[in-house]
């Protein structure tokens, strides 16, 4: 199927076809999706990726609400649960200063929350993927904080998916000086079962000069899915956006990040793991955009691979013209466990200013000989040793999670994967 | 006043007068009508006299070309270059008899080699260099072939070596960058016209250093050397490559192949000083230079060391690389990268590790100053077989002013769990502290800038053979003259 026939087939009956705002921003998005198609592996940006398996993927209808509910991550936050990519559960008693409701939800009711906000985020919204996400979207979250407030409790997003083709659309705008904390959780129906869904997530997100968010996704779809999600974000003076990407699931997962620093003292701090197994492929896609000067940048990604695993991992830090007194920095570590896994990693640096520290390292290997020997030496079993290496390992990069509940969680789930 | 202000001053100051090697010598040439089709590519060939397959070569890899189109994926950024409006060759007349020893070439190109500082007399003598000079696109002069045949090893023009060791040739030539390689690559196999071609014979180490200085003097002929360096088994050449080019308006285009090939415990230092015309402040005229290098180590224990010091060139694309098929080979890649004004330059190295404990160590320093542009773009890549494979990579940049760019674009590719790749990369402005202090010390702002920058250049530096060491930094110096206020 096309994306015009599906469209022409879905577009009465998206949420908020009515409005014509929001009808031409989809139109633009289907015009630009259709011009450039799914990239492939000539496009630099996917030479590590193929899109083969979900090209015949992309328009297969979702099977709507599953009468599931997953157990929530965190104790005392605000949820909402979406399944197959629509709204499942919303969330009530909602602190003043906090707005979070689904996005067909505000399309329908409240279209003055969206109108002129939504698409907004230059960057990485033209891509093709993002741009079939703007174009066929019926769902998402909408979260909208008042200049000033402060959420305590968590807010947690359940993105639970057993069938079709989803595309949550997610919308973050933090007024000035707002903080909030928010976990996305994409996970499989059932956990474990071999589901072979796609799924094309974005989120969208603007920090107000001074705002701090946190935005932790946790990925644990289920080993047969295809996962693609982008996080479009930007940043205003003094805001900081601490971001973690854990990637444990899915058998091909895509995670883009393009984040654009606008003003000075903005801040961001992008962590990752990804600890993958079988013929899992997982690429994380990381744009720092330092777009002015006087602003900071940290990527931190850890992963070990197992079995026939293939990771990639590409991350580019710009300094544009004149951005003068820059930090920019990038790590990329991977331990590799088996011969057939493979690791691609493509640290990238533009700089087109003097004043600036910036740096990357990547490093890939197997895990530390003389660091197994010395454990075995002191009569840890070479199995336990292995694991207290990786556990060692990743937990650099965990330690950066600044949330202490979620950090317990990320923690939680890397032990049981190195025990499993 | 700020250095960074004054840096950026000095850097619009700059004239392109700075290039000392600027000059045109003025010698009668035979050249091909311009353009480029099957009829030049038949008549380069009977002007070398060469035998058919080596014409049939020529003619597939023309054939290819023509279907191929030119890559875009560097940073560079220049008008598109016309091939129909090149000479593809152009021979010094005087040539035409060949001389049969020094005296018998002609005077007013000695005169030529003693402005670029390379009198051939005295520098083999003193220096135990021998010099197969190229002016443009025939070989002009050979010393001590004679000193070097003693010794087994061969290394004569490549057109020669197409006659007298063809067996060689048609083994090698094409082995390691194919006909079929890349754009620049195809055109160079289509239309190349001279290089140099060096064999040194089983467990023999080369008794001098083997020099090759190319000089680009004809107007618009493009540039087409090849060069074929075989190191049998256990054999040592260290070959040095140094280049200057006369200053003029029209862009000119050289696209030039080295291919080496090393059998078991060989060994090929390949050392590069490319200084080129870089074009004047404003970017106008400069060499654009699209070079293929690459060695094979298919012996065990083989080593090859690429050592370049870029200076020149308005746009460089160069990337020499090493394939390590032989278990326990050996690839090292030593780079240092000066762009100032309108240069950009595109340069980095490959290392493919197919055998078993091959290692590569990667250590590129980019300077960039005035509105130049450089990359370093490089390729690690650890084969399933390359167990126990290692590589260390460090590429540093350094930014002078504020208008120039300075970019990385490393990819590490890792198939082996016993591999190991380490990676690190920084960019910075140069230290204003350093500066401080050595102008403090009674430096002038020249003096403490080459200080710092060789400096930072060191560890390649320290690659180079004495002779070349000495020459790259006072290049250094001069390179980045004006640079900073």
């Amino acid at each position: 199927m096309s994306l015009q026939a599906y469209q022409d087939e879905l577009a009465a009956d998206l949420p908020g076809a009515g409005l014509p705002w929001l009808t031409a921003l989809r139109a633009a998005a289907a015009a630009r999706f259709e011009a450039s198609g799914l990239p492939d592996r000539k496009v630099e940006a996917w030479r590590y990726t193929s899109l083969k398996p979900i090209q015949d993927r992309l328009f297969t209808r979702g099977a709507g609400r599953m009468g599931i509910v997953p157990p929530a991550l965190l104790a005392n936050s605000h949820r909402l649960v979406f399944s197959n990519g629509v709204l499942h559960t919303g969330a009530t008693d909602l602190p003043s200063g906090l707005r979070l409701l689904s996005m067909a939800q505000a399309m329908k009711d409240a279209p003055e929350l969206l109108a002129g906000r939504l698409g907004q985020v230059a960057t990485g919204q033209q891509l093709p993927l993002p741009a079939l996400n703007q174009a066929l979207s019926r769902d998402g979250y909408v979260l909208l904080l008042e200049p000033g407030s402060v959420v305590e409790r968590p807010i947690e997003i359940s993105f639970l998916s057993g069938q079709g083709a989803s595309y949550p659309r997610n919308l973050i705008l933090a007024g000035a000086g707002a903080q909030a904390t928010v976990v996305e959780h994409y996970l499989g129906h059932g956990g474990d079962i071999e589901g072979d869904y796609f799924l094309n997530a974005v989120t969208e997100l603007q920090a107000a000069a001074g705002a701090h968010l946190r935005r932790y996704k946790i990925q644990q779809e289920a080993m047969g899915a295809s996962h693609i999600a982008t996080l479009a974000g930007q940043l205003d003076g003094g805001a900081k956006l601490e971001n973690f990407d854990l990637n444990l699931g899915g058998q091909l997962v895509r995670s883009e990040i393009h984040i654009a620093l606008q003003g000075a003292g903005a801040d961001a701090a992008l962590n990752g793991i990804y600890l993958l197994r079988g013929t899992q492929h997982c690429d994380n896609a990381i744009w720092m955009d330092h777009v002015v000067g006087g602003n900071t940048s940290h990527q931190d990604y850890r992963g070990i691979l197992d079995n026939k695993a293939h990771a990639v991992f590409q991350g580019k830090i710009t300094v544009r013209r004149d951005a003068q007194g820059i930090e920019g920095h990038q790590l990329n570590k991977t331990l590799l466990l088996s011969d057939k896994a493979e690791i691609d990693s493509k640290p990238e640096l533009e700089i087109l200013a003097d004043d600036v520290k910036c740096s990357h390292g990547a490093t890939a290997g197997e895990l530390d000989e003389s660091g197994l020997f010395y454990l075995r030496s002191r009569g840890i079993p070479e199995a336990e040793a292995r694991q207290l290496l990786m556990t060692a390992f990743v937990a650099q990069t965990l330690d950066k999670t600044s949330d202490e509940a979620v950090r317990g969680i990320l923690t939680g789930l890397v032990a049981d994967w190195m025990a499993s | 006043m700020s250095y960074t202000a004054e840096t950026a001053e000095q850097v619009s100051s700059i004239a392109g007068d700075k290039y000392k090697y600027g000059f045109v010598t003025d010698i009668e040439t035979e050249m091909a009508p311009k353009g480029l089709n099957e009829d030049i590519i038949r008549f380069i060939s009977a002007k070398k006299n060469e035998p058919d397959w080596m014409l049939q070569w020529r003619l597939r890899a023309y054939e290819r070309w023509l279907g191929m189109e030119e890559p875009s994926w560097a940073k560079v950024d220049y008008p598109e270059i016309d091939f129909q409006d090149a000479y593809y060759y152009a021979a010094p007349k005087s040539m035409e008899d060949g001389p049969k020893s020094l005296d018998e070439v002609d005077p007013e190109l000695l005169r030529t080699y003693e402005k670029l500082g390379i009198p051939l007399h005295e520098q083999a003598m003193l220096a135990g260099v021998a010099v197969d000079a190229v002016f443009d696109s025939v070989s002009v002069a050979t010393t001590f072939r004679k000193e070097l045949a003693k010794a087994g090893v061969i290394f004569c023009p490549i057109s020669e070596a197409v006659q007298e060791h063809p067996e060689l040739v048609r083994k090698y030539m094409g082995s390691v960058v194919p006909y079929s390689d890349n754009y620049y690559a195809t055109l160079n196999s289509a239309v190349f016209t001279d290089g140099s071609f060096v064999y040194i014979p089983k467990g023999v180490r080369c008794p001098m250093e083997l020099s090759t200085y190319f000089r680009i003097n004809q107007a618009n002929t493009g540039q087409f050397e090849r060069t074929l360096i075989i190191a049998d088994e256990g054999s040592h050449v260290s070959y040095l490559e140094g280049c200057t080019a006369p200053m003029r308006d029209e862009n000119q285009l050289h696209a030039a192949v080295v291919e080496l090939v090393l059998m078991d415990d060989a060994e090929i230092k390949y050392s590069t000083v490319q200084n080129w015309y870089p074009g004047d402040a404003d970017g106008k005229g400069g060499i654009y230079n699209f070079v293929t290098k690459r060695a094979a180590c298919r012996g065990r224990n083989s080593k090859v060391s690429w050592t370049q010091v870029e200076t020149g060139s308005a746009v460089t694309w160069k990337y020499p690389s090493c394939i390590l098929q032989g278990d326990n080979s050996v690839g090292e890649f030593y780079s240092v990268a000066i762009t100032n004004n309108m240069q950009q330059a595109d340069t980095g190295t490959k290392m493919i590790h197919i055998g078993k404990n091959t290692s590569s160590t990667i250590i590129a320093k980019g300077i960039s100053a005035g509105r130049s542009q450089s990359t370093y773009r490089g390729l690690v890549r650890m084969q399933p077989g390359a167990k126990g494979g290692r590589n260390y990579t460090q590429c540093d940049s350094l930014l002078i002013g504020d208008k120039c760019g300075a970019h990385t674009v490393p990819y590490i590719e890792n198939r082996n769990r016993s591999a190991k790749i380490e990676h690190e990369a920084t960019t910075a402005k140069i230290s204003e502290d350093q500066l401080f202090y050595c102008r403090q010390r009674g430096l002038s702002d020249e003096e403490a800038l080459s200080m710092i920058v060789n400096g930072f250049c060191k560890q390649v530096l320290q690659k180079l053979p004495m002779e070349f060491a000495v020459e790259a930094q006072k290049l250094v110096g001069i390179s980045l003259e004006g640079s900073v206020g």
